[in-house]
C-alpha cells in the first residue's frame, strides 16, 4: 500500500507537548553539588585512582560527600593490602542518629519515601559499615574507614601510614600538611582525676609516637 | 598541658572543651557536674537497626566490588579506545529535568522527595537529561562534536512485590553534534567492541535496529493527534509485555483510528528492508538512513551482529530517529542495553536543538548474561607479599619493611597483630600472597629480613634496604 502522507507527524511538536514547556530548566546543578565535566573528571580520577593505589584496594568513587571534599579517613590501601567495598547511597536514617550533638545529623539529608520509611542520603561511610558487619561475620574485615579486627595502636598507626604515603605520593610534604593527633578514650575514663588525664595523655601520645615508627614518618 | 586536638580519622569531636576545662574539680565532682552525659552515647544498633541494605539496594562486599570494578574498567577501557570523555553528574537533581508526559514507565517510576528546603529533587533515574544540563551549561565553551561517556547510578522507585532492583549502575556513551548515522554506526560499534572484549560473541547477543521514522512516516498515512505520536512510541514499547488487545487499547485512547492500529502493527513485524520498502516506498529518510546505518556497519565489521527489526522503539519519549536495543538470543534476558538519536532534546529544556545520540547499558542484565554462559571472570584477591613480626618487640621493625616495601610500590599486608604463624600462612593463602616476609630478631639484628616464596617454599635472607 502506498498513500499520500496527509499530515507529517512531526516529533518535535509531539515531544513538546510532552515534556511539559513552561520550565524553565536550571542548567545549574542542585545546590551543593557538582557536575564533573571532562577536566574536573580528569582530575577527580587522577585522585581517586592515587586513593585506590595507595589507600584501600578498591572503594567507591561515586558517592556524593555532604562534608567533606573526599573523606581521607574513609579510604584505606592497596598497598596496605584493604579490600574495596561499597554500599548504597540510601540508607535508613535511623542508621544515622545518634544522641550525639554532632554536625552530621543536623545537616543529614532526610526524607520519607514514597513507603513511608524515613530514609537518608548518606553522610558518611561508618555506619554502614557497621551494618554490613553485623550482616557478614567475616573475620579480619579490614576495610574503609576503620579496621575493623584490631582497635589497637598498630591499627591506627598503619591508617596514618596509608595516608602519609598518599600525600608523599601526590606531592605533597610534611611542611604542608601535618597530623594532630589525640586520644578519645581517654576523656571518658571515670575513674581518672581530671588533672591527671593531661599528663596520662602526655605519656599514652607519646607510646602512640613510639609505635608510629614508620621510616622517616616525622608528621 | 592540654592534649592535642582532633584526632586525623575521628569525625569532629563534640565540644567537650567548656567540660573538661575545669580540671581544678575533683574527679566525682567533674563527673557529675561538667559532664552530664557521655557525649557517645554506645547505640546498640543490633536491636534498632536493620543490618541489609534498605530493599532493592545492595551492598558491595569485597568479591562484589571486585567484579564490579571488572565491568567499570572494560566499560572505561572501550570508551577510551573510541576516544570518549568521561564525565560525571550529581545523583540528586531537580525532578524537574524528569518531567515528561509521555506514559514511561521510568516517569512513574521516579524516585523523587522534597528537600528540606522544600525544593522537588529526584534520584536521577537516567543519565541523558544531565547531559543534555551539562551541554547547555558549558555553552559555547565546548567545541563539538562531543564525544562524553559516564558510569553512574540511577534510581527508580519500585513497589517492592515484584522483587526488582531500586538501582543499577549505567554506562552511557553519547556522541552531540553528529547529524548522521555514522554516530549511531559509532555507538553501535563500541557496544560490540565491549561484548568481544569480554568474551561474548555474536551467537550470544545480538542488536535489533529500527528507527521511529519509520512509525512516524506509517503514522503520517492517517490524521493523527500531535501528541500521539510520543506517546504511541512508548505504548509500542510494551509489546511482547502486554497482551495485542492491550495494546490495541492503549493506542485506541490516544486517539488512533483502528485503520493506523492496523497499519502500524502489521510494520511492527517487518523484519526485512525490501518488506519495509514495500510498505513505505524506497524514499523516505527512514528507510534511506537505515540502510546507510547497515552499509557503515558491513564497513566497522560488525553486520553478523545486527538485524533489522521494525518492532524495535524503546521506551524513552525523546528518541527521534534510529534506535537500537541489545538482545539475548536465547530469549531468556531482558534488554542487555538500549540507545537511539534524540535530536530534539534540547529544545525541550529550552536550549537550540543540538543532533545526539547515545546508549545506556546497565550493569545488571550483563553480569546474568555472563553467569548464565559461564564467562563471569574470575577476580580473585591477590595482594604479592604479606609481612609479619615473629616478635612482639619488632612490631615496628615490621612496619619498616612494609613501608620500604609500599615505598616502591609494592602491595603489602601488614600483619596488625601478635599472631602465630599457622594464622599468617593461613592468611597468606587467603590473600594469595606471593611472598612472606618474616621479621626475626636474630636477622633483624643484621638488618635482615626473611622472604618466603610461597609456591616453591624457597626462602632466603635479604637486607631491607635491598628488597624489592
Amino acid at each position: 500500500m502506498s498513500m499520500k502522507p496527509l499530515v507529517l507527524v512531526d516529533p518535535v511538536q509531539s515531544l513538546r507537548r510532552c515534556i511539559r514547556p513552561s520550565i524553565t530548566h536550571n542548567v545549574n546543578p542542585p545546590k551543593g553539588t557538582r557536575d564533573f565535566p571532562p577536566e574536573e573528571m580528569c582530575l577527580r580520577n587522577w585522585l581517586f585512582q592515587n586513593f585506590r593505589e595507595v589507600f584501600i584496594q578498591y572503594t567507591n568513587f561515586y558517592f556524593p560527600t555532604w562534608h567533606c571534599l573526599y573523606d581521607v579517613e574513609y579510604y584505606v590501601s592497596q598497598l596496605f593490602g584493604f579490600e574495596e567495598v561499597d554500599y548504597p547511597v540510601l540508607e535508613s536514617e535511623a542508621l544515622y542518629l545518634r544522641k550525639v550533638g554532632e554536625e552530621i545529623r543536623d545537616q543529614l539529608c532526610c526524607f520519607e519515601d514514597r513507603g513511608n520509611c524515613r530514609v537518608a542520603l548518606r553522610p558518611e561511610l561508618t555506619p554502614s559499615l557497621a551494618r554490613y558487619r553485623c550482616l557478614k561475620t567475616i573475620p579480619m574485615f579490614f576495610s574503609v574507614q576503620k579496621i575493623c579486627a584490631p582497635p589497637d595502636k598498630m591499627g591506627k598507626a598503619e591508617l596514618t601510614s596509608s595516608i602519609v604515603t598518599f600525600f608523599k605520593r601526590i606531592g605533597i610534604t610534611t611542611k604542608d600538611v601535618g597530623f594532630k593527633i589525640s586520644i578519645r578514650k581517654l576523656y571518658f575514663e571515670d575513674n581518672v582525676p581530671t588533672d591527671l588525664k593531661s599528663t596520662i595523655s602526655q605519656a599514652k601520645q607519646h607510646h602512640l609516637m613510639q609505635n608510629l615508627w614508620y621510616g622517616d614518618l616525622k608528621w | 598541658m592540654a592534649p592535642a586536638t582532633v584526632d586525623a580519622f575521628m569525625a569532629p569531636a563534640t565540644p567537650l572543651s567548656a567540660d573538661n576545662s575545669d580540671v581544678n574539680a575533683t574527679p566525682h565532682a567533674s563527673r557529675s557536674s561538667s559532664v552530664s552525659s557521655p557525649p557517645y552515647q554506645a547505640v546498640d544498633y543490633s536491636q534498632k537497626i536493620d543490618v541489609n541494605p534498605r530493599k532493592g539496594t545492595r551492598d558491595f562486599p569485597p568479591e562484589d566490588m571486585r567484579l564490579r570494578n571488572w565491568l567499570f574498567q572494560n566499560f572505561r577501557e572501550v570508551s577510551q579506545l573510541f576516544g570518549f570523555e568521561e564525565v560525571d553528574y550529581p545523583i540528586l537533581e531537580s525532578e524537574a529535568l524528569y518531567i515528561r508526559k509521555g506514559g514511561e514507565e521510568i516517569r512513574d517510576q521516579i524516585y523523587c522527595f522534597e528537600d528540606r528546603g522544600n525544593r522537588r529533587v529526584a534520584l536521577r533515574p537516567e543519565l541523558t537529561p544531565s547531559l543534555a544540563r551539562l551541554v547547555m551549561q558549558k555553552g559555547q565553551s565546548l567545541s563539538y562534536p562531543i564525544k562524553w561517556y559516564a558510569i553512574g547510578q540511577c534510581w527508580r522507585y519500585e513497589n517492592m512485590t515484584r522483587g526488582r532492583r531500586r538501582e543499577h549502575y549505567q554506562w552511557n556513551m553519547d556522541i552531540i553534534g553528529v547529524p548522521d548515522v555514522t554516530g549511531e554506526a559509532e555507538l553501535i560499534s563500541s557496544i560490540v567492541t565491549f561484548f568481544k572484549r569480554i568474551g561474548i560473541t555474536a551467537k550470544d547477543v545480538g542488536i535489533k535496529i529500527s528507527s521511529r521514522k519509520v512509525l512516524q512516516e506509517v503514522m503520517s498515512l492517517y490524521s493523527v493527534p500531535e501528541t500521539s505520536f510520543t506517546k504511541a512510541c512508548i505504548i509500542i514499547d510494551k509489546m511482547g509485555k502486554i497482551t495485542i488487545e492491550e495494546l490495541k487499547k492503549e493506542l485506541k485512547s490516544i486517539e488512533l483510528s483502528n485503520d493506523a492500529i492496523e497499519n502500524l502493527l502489521q510494520v511492527l513485524s517487518i523484519k526485512s528492508f525490501t518488506e519495509l520498502e514495500e510498505k513505505l516506498g524506497g524514499t523516505g529518510e527512514a528507510i534511506n538512513e537505515l540502510k546507510q546505518l547497515f552499509s557503515l556497519a558491513e564497513k566497522f565489521g560488525y553486520s553478523e551482529w545486527i538485524q533489522f527489526d521494525a518492532s524495535v522503539v524503546r521506551g524513552l519519549a525523546y528518541y527521534t530517529g534510529i534506535v537500537f536495543e541489545g538482545f539475548d538470543r536465547e530469549g531468556k534476558l531482558r534488554a542487555v542495553c538500549g540507545g537511539g538519536r534524540y535530536d530534539r532534546l534540547f529544545s525541550t529544556f529550552g536550549g537550540d536543538d543540538l543532533p545526539a545520540c547515545g546508549f545506556g547499558f546497565g550493569d545488571a542484565v550483563i553480569i546474568e548474561l555472563l553467569k548464565e554462559r559461564r564467562l563471569l571472570p574470575e577476580v580473585p584477591l591477590e595482594i604479592e607479599n604479606i609481612v609479619c613480626s615473629l616478635d612482639p618487640d619488632l612490631k615496628g621493625a615490621a612496619a619498616r619493611v612494609a613501608s620500604v616495601l609500599r615505598g616502591k610500590g609494592r602491595c603489602v599486608d601488614l600483619v596488625l597483630e601478635n599472631k602465630p604463624l599457622k594464622w599468617v600462612f593461613k592468611r597468606a593463602a587467603r590473600i594469595n600472597a606471593r611472598r612472606l616476609i618474616l621479621v626475626g630478631s636474630a636477622e633483624w639484628e643484621k638488618g635482615m629480613v626473611v622472604v618466603k616464596i610461597l609456591s616453591s617454599g624457597e626462602q632466603y635472607q635479604v637486607n631491607v634496604d635491598e628488597l624489592e
